[in-house]
């Protein structure tokens, strides 16, 4: 009896193993129809993936409102880095388990989960506002004629700079006559040079070793160049991307920059310096997308309350394009939703009511990528941080500006991860620019498959 | 069942000799079999399919397609992998040889009788083993910011400009060796204990008595007899130098211009963020006939005169 | 004569000492800068000059962890993957071990050498045909892949083969005369005597899980299944979430429980590191 147990056991704990592995029947939660309740309103638990920045944007402007008027769904936020949220979202329909009901992804990434397959087809649900959709945005996230991300936002760059340190060099801190002053990147070389002399301050960070590339990003898209051609060749190493980045190259060349990595503490710091700082250096100004100005305000630069003001980007060329698109984030809903109706119900609370979306603008400075809210009066009313400047004037110039290119796509992340590491290489006088841009085109092609 | 063999008896002798052996030992097969079952699942398995990969375009789901030789012709002019490959190398020479020396050189010290404590130095030379490396590749990633950090705030003192730890090529990569060199010293040095304990005291004492240095005696005696454990040390420190992740992912993140990616990052970014499941198996095919050439060459070229 | 060799003696021992100290000093300040940061507000991380800790000193980031980062849970996913992963080994590896050191049986060498030479196989040619596999199982975001294929691993069994190959004959044969049964063996005569190599073993085993980053990496997806170096990991990131002095809280967590373990049982756990090489 006893022998007889002890075998059974010895035989029961070795085949656990088998066991283990042999249950090889899916084990992911059998999808429930979407819930509803007896009134069809949406209702169960959402689970919402986003950065931390737009889950803030939400919780101080209209999620009150939302589950006031949904009060049955019931919100679960999960945050990753923004451009982590493409990667787990792509994870999750590879593994065909552990994904979002809804979620939030840049703009730059959202072609490649399209291209996965995988995400539920918006078409219909967006009909009504289709035509009034910021035509590239809408594109990025859109295939064979079928729509799967709502466009939230998009990125019109400007310049953002500190009216203390143009001041103090002597300059104007109007933004007209500031727009006027940095009128080409040569005009911006030139007034970098006179606030370096003037103030010893750098004019913009512009890290050289681990550079992400954004502002010879910015400066291809202002010349409406792509990083891929429409027929799929590999574009970057063109003769006038050479001279882009060159162009890019003279700031180092003439030691303006500062050398912080962007969204890292030190970088924080000198966007945050007051004037008379003992240990920090305050930068000039900041070349980036309208979105910054979110940032700068809730929680990057909050003590330098009417010392930032906001012009136009410079144009490469004179009389050239003062506007490029950097980012910009749509949402979508997996195939796999536990609850599409609730998620649909948040994106049409959030995005597709004027009231609404114009509010969490106001709070946000996320440029709407719907253009049906552009003549809303509130784009005409001044911003108390910016010194009262209407700084939303300056960014609906820049969004209605932004020249065709072809940046994101499908192999968004392989390209831009290769021109980046050129930028790098030539940033640290490891090659010239047309070398590095000659490797990365070729890197990009052995990876991406493109010509 | 013995019944049956018994009367099948002297014809088929050699056979059911064996087939009977085999079934008295059949605990003896239950009890290992876990492992071979296991093995079969998640090593052999996956191991064929990965080849079947190898020659397939696939993102992971969807149809796969066939492209043959494709993949594998495609690694020949992929700079990023053969980039990989060659960190891999330079890491290796930078950190292997002043690890390994430190480790035998610790060991020897604190095996020879000329201090105390030695329990204590054993413990705090050993901590960072059982460290979690992301946890210790931020720390790392804190003490070497360019800007306050507090190595350059400490060579500041020193009177020495702020050196840019992670923002050049060689900072990037001598931070790493020191962040690696930091973690296995410890594990690298008890081994090296371990070895010197078997070695007998009396053979170097004799020495010592018939006038020789105790360097003489290190380098003539106590390096040949522990050729074996530093030939251990060497092969699982090259192993570990191309399959570095955590560390490399927390501290520099590959960067800059791709200065210290690593293979194992290259195939899991390739399959998991590229979403190229096929062209990653054969990279990951690639890189396992590199390493055992290496290993094979360690092994051939250290380990002849054991 | 004597005082200059004695003199001799005195600076070699300060030069070892010296040498000692530097070198203990390298290992301890990553520790003790991880623990400044823990207690640090964000905006002192790189404050100037750097101090070790101060009246602003505070204990918010681990209040900020258990409020707003589930630290409990994710110490206890962490502390769950580890143990059951252990203990699983554990079983497998001393029965696979038992199995090939106590037992003559045909293809015996050839099965062992099979498995001594499977220990070279990198983890990278199973990475991604391993995923695939489990997402097949629908062991995606669930922990079975963080335990189940490991359960039985080369190494261990190795490990284990050695220390039951010093167990006398005798004993079991006398335990078989009493008509035990061989997994009664097993399981009566060898574990209570294998229990010193089994704490080395699962010490070993219990530590990698524990630290394990790749495989809940490629693995778990949902953050409330995260562990430890993956939650730690979480941290870092672009726009704002460079939370350095949480992250080191984490960090400080994460390091508690395999200190202690170390700290008590550190004869058995340096023994078992170093049987596999030394011995081998």
């Amino acid at each position: 009896m006893n022998r007889k147990r002890t075998s059974c056991m010895a035989a029961l704990f070795v085949l656990l193993s088998l066991l283990l592995s042999a249950c090889a029947a899916p084990v992911g939660e059998s999808a429930p129809a979407p819930a509803a309740d007896a009134s069809g309103a949406p209702s169960g638990k959402l689970l919402v993936w986003m950065q931390q920045a737009n889950q803030d944007v939400f919780e101080q402007t209209v999620l009150d409102g939302f589950k006031a008027e949904y009060p049955d769904i019931e919100l679960e936020w999960v945050n990753y880095p923004p451009a982590e949220v493409a990667n787990q979202v792509s994870l999750a329909i590879q593994g065909g388990t552990g994904g979002p009901d809804l979620a939030v992804t840049e703009n730059a990434s959202i072609a490649r989960l399209v291209e996965l397959g995988g995400l539920t087809d918006l078409t219909d649900l967006m009909q009504p506002y289709l035509g009034e959709l910021n035509a590239a945005a809408l594109a990025e996230g859109s295939k064979d004629g079928k729509a799967y991300c709502a466009p939230w936002d998009i990125g019109p760059v400007v310049t953002f700079y500190r009216r203390d340190v143009f001041r103090q060099a002597g300059l104007s801190d109007d933004p007209a006559e500031v727009s006027a002053q940095i009128s080409t990147w040569d005009g911006m070389l030139n007034t970098c040079k006179q606030i370096k002399e003037a103030t010893g301050l750098n004019c913009f960070a512009l890290n050289k070793a681990n550079n992400y590339g954004d502002y010879f990003f910015n400066m291809l898209w202002q010349q409406g160049l792509d990083l891929y051609s429409d027929d799929g060749r590999v574009v970057v190493d063109s003769p006038e991307h050479i001279a882009t980045l060159e162009k890019l190259g003279q700031f180092w060349q003439n030691e303006v920059v500062s050398d912080e990595l962007e969204w890292t503490d030190n970088w924080y710091a000198e966007l945050n310096a007051p004037l008379d700082d003992p240990n920090v250096k305050p930068v000039a100004s900041i070349v980036i997308a309208s979105w910054m100005g979110s940032f700068l305000k809730s929680w990057i630069a909050a003590d330098r309350a009417g010392d930032w003001g906001v012009a136009q980007m410079p144009a490469f060329t004179e009389g050239g394009v003062r506007a490029a698109n950097q980012g910009g984030s749509c949402m979508f809903i997996p195939e796999a939703s536990r609850n599409k109706e609730a998620a649909w119900a948040f994106i049409e609370y959030t995005l597709f009511r004027p009231e609404n979306h114009l509010k969490h603008f106001a709070y946000s400075d996320y440029f709407p990528a719907w253009e049906a809210l552009y003549d809303d009066p509130m784009f005409e009313e001044p911003d108390a941080y910016f010194g009262g400047e209407p700084v939303r004037l300056v960014y609906a110039e820049a969004a209605k500006a932004i020249p065709q290119a072809n940046q994101y796509g499908p192999y968004s992340q392989a390209i831009r991860g290769a021109v980046a590491t050129a930028v790098q290489k030539y940033a640290m006088g490891m090659a010239s620019a047309e070398q590095a841009l000659m490797e990365a085109a070729n890197a990009i092609r052995v990876e991406t498959g493109l010509q | 069942m013995e019944a049956t063999q018994v009367l099948k008896g002297a014809s088929v002798k050699p056979k059911s000799r064996r087939a009977h052996e085999v079934y008295k030992a059949r605990w003896a097969y239950l009890f290992i079999s876990p492992f071979f079952i296991l093995f079969g699942i998640f090593g052999l398995y996956p191991m064929l399919f990965s080849i079947y990969l190898s020659f397939n375009d696939w993102k992971g789901v969807g149809p796969m397609q066939w492209v043959g030789l494709n993949n594998f012709q495609r690694l020949l002019s992929d700079t990023v992998f053969w980039q990989a490959i060659q960190n891999g190398f330079i890491l290796l020479l930078m950190y292997v040889p002043v690890m390994l020396f430190l480790a035998l050189a610790l060991a020897v010290i604190l095996n020879s009788q000329y201090v105390r404590g030695y329990r204590i130095f054993r413990t705090l030379i050993f901590l960072p083993f059982i460290t979690n490396m992301v946890a210790a590749g931020f720390a790392f990633r804190i003490l070497l910011t360019m800007n306050n950090g507090l190595v350059n705030v400490a060579l500041g003192y020193l009177g020495i400009p702020p050196v840019p730890w992670l923002e050049s090529i060689w900072g990037a990569r001598v931070s790493l060796s020191l962040l690696i060199i930091w973690a296995w010293l410890g594990y690298n040095m008890v081994i090296m204990l371990a070895g010197l304990q078997t070695i007998p005291h009396d053979l170097t004492e004799a020495a010592l008595v018939d006038g020789a240095t105790p360097v003489r005696a290190f380098f003539s005696i106590t390096i040949p007899l522990m050729q074996p454990v530093i030939l251990f040390c060497l092969i699982t420190s090259t192993i570990g130098s191309f399959g570095l992740f955590a560390e490399v992912a927390a501290l520099t993140g590959g960067g800059p211009a791709n200065a210290t990616i690593t293979p194992l990052i290259r195939i899991f970014n390739t399959a998991f963020r590229s979403l190229q499941f096929g062209y990653a198996s054969a990279m990951a095919y690639v890189f396992f006939a590199l390493i055992f050439a290496v290993t094979l060459l360690q092994v051939r070229f250290f380990g002849r005169e054991q | 004569m004597t005082n200059i060799r004695r003199l001799r003696h005195f600076l070699i021992t300060v030069l070892l000492y010296a040498v000692l100290a530097a070198i203990s000093l390298f290992m301890l300040i990553p520790f003790i800068w991880m623990l400044s940061t823990s207690f640090k507000l964000p905006e002192d991380v790189f404050g100037f000059p750097p101090v070790l800790f101060s009246e602003r000193s505070t204990l918010l980031n681990y209040e900020y962890l258990l409020r707003e980062k589930n630290l409990l849970r994710i110490v206890g996913n962490t502390f769950f993957v580890a143990a059951s992963a252990t203990l699983l080994s554990l079983f497998f590896c001393s029965l696979g071990g038992y199995g090939f050191a106590k037992y003559r049986f045909p293809g015996r060498t050839a099965l062992f050498s099979f498995l001594l030479a499977t220990m070279i196989i990198p983890s990278a040619v199973t990475m991604v045909p391993n995923f695939v596999i489990m997402r097949q199982f629908g062991w995606v975001d669930t922990f079975w892949p963080l335990i189940v294929p490991g359960a039985a691993n080369a190494f261990g069994i190795f490990f284990m083969r050695q220390y039951i190959s010093s167990i006398s004959d005798e004993l079991l044969d006398a335990a078989r005369i009493d008509g035990a049964h061989e997994f009664g063996i097993y399981w009566r005569v060898i574990v209570p005597i294998i229990v010193p190599g089994l704490t080395s073993l699962g010490m070993i085993f219990f530590m990698g899980s524990w630290n394990n980053y790749l495989g809940p990496l490629i693995f778990l997806k949902s953050p409330e299944k995260f562990t430890l170096p993956l939650a730690i990991f979480s941290f870092g990131g672009a726009v704002g979430l460079t939370n350095y002095t949480a992250q080191m809280a984490m960090s400080v967590i994460s390091l508690i429980p395999l200190l202690i373990i170390f700290l008590v049982f550190q004869r058995r756990f340096v023994e078992g590191i170093t049987a596999g090489a030394v011995k081998g």
